[in-house]
């Protein structure tokens, strides 16, 4: 277990926490955040590249707070490559091994092991200069994984690399999760906490703001901010009142009124509604829903898995439909059609 | 509209006629004291100015002494130059002001103060006559003079060869279980080598024709930059441009060695 408590860092401009955290051992823990919110310098924080003004961090037990980097069991992947540019690929990923003082018969084995499994062998002759950017991290990450960390510390390690070489590396990744390897992963992208974490975490303006599964954070984030991070674009502020004769609420956007579940002393606040339970209908039709607006279809916009409709109802209010509901319904660009949703798929934040 | 075209067309082509003389006149400027310096010493005077034995030793000890100097002070001023790389502070620009100063002053001022310190009544002048160390009028009062005034190019060059190391490099190796000390050698210094290398040679370079300093801290024995100055001063212009130009010769052949020796590669720094 990694326990971080009350850790905070000042500098001249940006405060970091004050931070508590607990990490458990063999979880895959996300660190969400945008740039500038204080999520690599925790990492940094966590690896002892930077000293906490105050709090503890303490894994299995033992206070690291005072603990210099090098002595700390935590590897570390940057999100540029840091590879030592006068060292071979063999060197390189050897360099931990002969800080530790390990009989260079068995440098080679844990090299030629690691080599092997991340597809790297032909290159251990090589220098960083002639790698590609994937090759470059990939080594990066087996450099790491030669000093056997007990945690993996990865900043952004993905941002810089393309759609394939991000899915290559991933798959890296996911096999250490598996192995049982704890990683704590910072990124600003709300698609890889959904496809790693076990845990995720997100912070803005170096504090944390919510923790939870990623399913968690983004069926019921904490705040807009949260809600925009996981990618969710409708969200509007409302007035509530209650309906009469019935346990929801008519929240008040402006043009457009919701019908919700709210809690019963509300007043106003934020609803942001799940762009994937929203209906597209053309005729009127008897159901469920709470909710069904009509409303002019403004855009159509393809997705990496369906394409997402955009409608003027008067708020603009995004769905994400399949391609094969497209067709069937054949939309268009300046049409009417009718978007309906349940009051349950409104979630509603308090203000 | 017209006028404005022809403006347009006409404008560089003054400028670069300007400029390329004004280019010509900076060269000549540098290169013909040179080279009527140079050919101002036949062959056969050059040979004979090489075989008297007072400057041969003359150009041993500016050869010599600069070598130390540069050798010794560089185990302070390169380690010195990679903390000052890889700290912040505002103390920084004052420190850096502070060791390039005895470039910027008059090296004869500089002479004085160097002397002020080790002159054999003062407390560093007693120290080391205690331990059998001279240091006026002695090749280590050379040396010493040499160091004090040229130190600066190898500081500077040190400095900003770790300052473009990227720090994330050294951040790794220490991340991978390395002590600072082993980051230094290990990551830091083989990096910023040529850098190094090539403050070593300006240093070098600048102490053995360095004048003003040694001249004040010690007359005797004669390095070449002080002979030059006495053979004019017994002798007049003639034997002292005789030694100036072979001075100059042995310099340059220092210089373009020293150079190869430390030209930059291809830069593989990702």
């Amino acid at each position: 277990m990694l326990e971080i408590d009350r850790i905070s860092k000042h500098f001249k401009g940006f405060d970091l926490g004050p931070v508590s955290l607990s990490i458990r051992e063999g979880d895959h823990f996300v660190l969400l955040g945008p740039s500038g919110s204080g999520k690599s310098l925790l990492l940094e924080l966590i690896a002892g590249f930077q000293e906490a003004d105050s709090g503890s961090l303490k894994f299995r037990g033992k206070d690291l707070q005072f603990s210099p980097a090098h002595k700390r069991p935590f590897g570390f992947v940057f999100q540029k490559p840091a590879l030592f540019p006068h060292l071979s690929i063999y060197d390189n990923i050897a360099y931990p091994l002969r800080l530790k003082g390990l009989p260079k018969r068995e440098h080679k084995a844990i090299v030629n092991g690691l080599t092997e499994w991340m597809h790297l062998s032909h290159l251990t002759h090589e220098f960083p200069a002639r790698l590609s950017g994937g090759e470059a991290q990939r080594v990066s990450l087996a450099r790491a994984l030669a000093m056997k960390p007990a945690i993996l510390l990865l900043d952004e390690p993905l941002s810089g690399l393309d759609v394939q070489l991000k899915d290559e590396l991933r798959k890296y990744l996911h096999g250490l999760t598996k192995q049982g390897m704890t990683l704590i992963h910072v990124t600003h992208d709300f698609e890889e906490a959904v496809r790693f974490a076990d845990q995720a975490a997100v912070i803005q303006d170096g504090k944390i703001i919510q923790k939870g599964l990623p399913a968690e954070l983004y069926n019921h984030p904490a705040n807009t901010f949260v809600a925009n991070l996981c990618g969710h674009k409708n969200y509007f502020k409302v007035k509530l009142s209650p309906i009469p004769d019935s346990d929801l609420f008519a929240g008040n956007a402006g043009e457009v009124i919701f019908r919700l579940y709210a809690p019963a002393d509300a007043s106003k606040g934020v609803v942001i509604i799940d762009e994937q339970q929203i209906i597209l209908h053309r005729e009127p039709q008897i159901s469920s829903a709470q909710n069904c607006l009509k409303g002019s279809i403004t855009g159509i916009v393809p997705l990496q898995r369906g394409v997402q409709v955009e409608l003027q109802v008067g708020v603009p209010l995004f769905c994400h439909i399949t391609n094969h509901s497209l067709s069937l319904l054949q939309l268009r660009v300046g049409e009417q059609i009718m978007a309906s949703f349940k009051a349950s798929a409104i979630s509603f934040l308090e203000q | 509209m017209m006028k404005f075209t022809q403006l347009k067309f006409s404008r560089p082509k003054y400028l670069q006629l300007a400029i390329t003389l004004a280019g010509g006149l900076f060269l000549l400027f540098i290169a013909a004291p040179l080279a009527r310096l140079m050919l101002s010493t036949s062959a056969d005077r050059l040979f004979a100015t090489a075989n008297d034995p007072e400057v041969s030793s003359s150009i041993g000890l500016s050869l010599g002494m600069a070598a130390i100097a540069t050798l010794v002070t560089s185990l302070f001023a390169v380690p010195f130059a990679w903390l000052m790389a890889r700290k912040e502070g505002r103390w920084k620009h004052f420190i850096s002001g502070l060791i390039d100063l005895p470039m910027m002053i008059p090296h004869s001022a500089a002479g004085i103060a160097l002397l002020g310190i080790v002159n054999r009544e003062s407390l560093v002048g007693k120290a080391a006559s205690a331990v059998g160390i001279d240091f006026i009028d002695r090749p280590a009062g050379i040396a010493l003079a040499m160091a004090f005034v040229s130190v600066p190019y190898l500081y500077n060059a040190a400095y900003h060869a770790f300052a473009s190391i990227p720090k994330r490099l050294e951040l790794a190796a220490a991340n991978l279980g390395a002590k600072p000390a082993t980051v230094f050698y290990s990551i830091s210094l083989p990096l910023a080598g040529r850098g190094i290398l090539n403050g070593l040679v300006m240093m070098f370079a600048r102490g053995m024709s360095e004048f003003g300093a040694v001249i004040m801290v010690a007359y005797n024995p004669f390095t070449t930059p002080v002979l030059i100055f006495d053979r004019f001063n017994a002798f007049g212009l003639r034997d002292a441009q005789a030694v100036s130009a072979l001075f100059i010769l042995i310099s340059l052949v220092v210089f373009i060695v020293l150079r190869i020796l430390s030209k930059p590669e291809e830069d593989v720094r990702n």
